[in-house]
């Protein structure tokens, strides 16, 4: 069993991110901290495959070829391969801190497999959904930036917190 | 005695500003469309405030939280807690309440519920947008909060929804338990005989306890999913609604001069001004 995240983005700018860093910087005390922040739909595939290159040449086709996950007329997508990493990336002082939010009481995911399951495609086995944001913090050091994406992506009064509210949904940092 | 003064505060997004102001006139209020980029500051000179249904900010992110931590909810914040003043929200403005921590407002400023989507169904399958008629129940004793005095207490009232994210929800039994002790829970979605159940025909949603309107423990603030603007007059009322209102819209049809009286939804802004004419009252005399 093989782990194939997928990743759709807007060929345009995406306004929510835009508008997410635009309240962060200018409402929430950000501005010297966060220098970017991206978001993606996030898939992530268990797939039979043979080999890891396999798994992902399926979830590349299904991506580009069953409208369930991407348009190709407003977004690009990105496949890759899960990989557990245990540290954040880090360039020139800016750790990229993942914060994937998904729904505690709804999971599109054994939906979506059934659907693929219908048009044949067994291959895939299980199916986690969400939202993945990236925060690119400038910040000491990987502690500080695992503790600052928690506080940004937590919403836990008016002041702090922005992305996930924690009583419909949970959110892991990685 | 002049008429209390209300400020609707219109966020980008927002469309149910010029119904809600009319509503509010009609009760007997004035009421001003204040945006968002004015000088919060200003809000002060009001004794009142709305914050009316849309999609404030598009609804991104999650409904209501990018207008939540803007500098003129951060004075909304500060007129209802530190000085007692009236704040209803409506459908999006509810979901504005709840994200600035002012409903249920047991800890002030503290996030302690959700709005969340509404609830998967069938199962494995989003409900999404819901737009319908439906009875809420009002459940609190009259004059609970500022928006209920004139509405008795187990009267069953038909009333629209239209909202994607209106299930009230909270991970915390203690929150909840809270409701019900301070009595803070006003309205809440049931059958037109008044019986509350989470049949998806009479809960659509899926809130918690059929929660459709909670107000604060000092009951100066109000949220509520469904638009009491738009059932505020009896031609605002469907044919096809069961009860004593769907009578009275019947017996209205062909009569214009009929079709204009109040509606049940307007209970909720004369019982703001009462209670604006009250507080006017007695701090005049003070």
């Amino acid at each position: 069993m093989h782990q194939i995240e997928l990743l759709v983005r807007l060929k345009i700018p995406d306004v929510t991110a835009l508008t997410t860093i635009n309240v962060l910087r200018r409402r929430m005390g950000y501005a010297e901290i966060l220098d970017k922040l991206d978001r993606a739909d996030y898939y992530l595939f268990e797939v039979e495959a043979a080999s890891e290159e396999e798994a992902c040449e399926i979830v590349r086709k299904l991506a580009a070829h069953t409208s369930l996950f991407a348009n190709p007329n407003k977004h690009v997508f990105e496949v890759r391969p899960w990989r557990p990493n245990p540290r954040l990336s880090q360039h020139d002082g800016v750790y990229e801190v993942n914060c994937f939010v998904r729904s505690l009481d709804f999971d599109p995911g054994p939906g979506l497999v059934a659907s693929l399951h219908k048009i044949g495609q067994e291959s895939v086995r299980s199916l986690t959904t969400g939202t993945l944001w990236t925060l690119h913090l400038r910040v000491e050091d990987e502690a500080q930036a695992r503790s600052i994406a928690d506080e940004i992506a937590v919403t836990r009064s008016r002041s702090r917190g922005i992305l996930m509210n924690p009583h419909y949904q949970i959110c892991q940092v990685f | 005695m002049s008429k209390p003064h209300v400020a609707l505060v219109q966020f980008p997004g927002s469309n149910c500003e010029w119904e809600t102001k009319r509503a509010a006139e009609a009760a007997g209020l004035t009421c001003d469309i204040f945006r968002w980029n004015r000088e919060p500051d200003l809000l002060a000179e009001y004794d009142g405030y709305i914050i009316g249904g849309g999609f404030s900010y598009q609804d991104r992110i999650r409904a209501g939280v990018i207008a939540a931590k803007e500098p003129i909810v951060d004075r909304l914040f500060s007129e209802a807690v530190d000085n007692g003043k009236p704040v209803l929200g409506i459908c999006n403005g509810a979901q504005v309440l709840v994200e600035a921590g002012l409903i249920p407002g047991l800890r002030p400023g503290e996030v302690e519920m959700a709005l969340a989507p509404n609830r998967p169904y069938p199962a494995g399958r989003m409900a999404g947008f819901c737009c319908c008629w439906l009875y809420v129940k009002h459940v609190a004793a009259p004059g609970r909060c500022a928006f209920n005095s004139n509405i008795a207490q187990g009267e069953v009232i038909p009333i629209p929804i239209a909202h994607g994210e209106g299930r009230f929800t909270t991970r915390s039994t203690a929150v909840l338990d809270r409701l019900r002790e301070n009595h803070q829970i006003i309205f809440q979605y049931c059958d037109f005989r008044g019986n509350v159940s989470d049949e998806l025909e009479i809960n659509p949603n899926g809130a918690v306890e059929n929660l459709a309107g909670l107000c604060n423990p000092e009951g100066n603030v109000l949220a509520m999913m469904p638009h009491p603007e738009r059932a505020s007059f009896l031609r605002q009322i469907p044919t096809d609604i069961a009860g004593e209102w769907g009578q009275c819209k019947l017996e209205a049809m062909g009569n214009a001069e009929a079709q204009t009286q109040p509606g049940p939804g307007l209970a909720v802004f004369t019982s703001l001004r009462d209670g604006l004419l009250q507080r006017v009252a007695a701090l005049a005399a003070r």
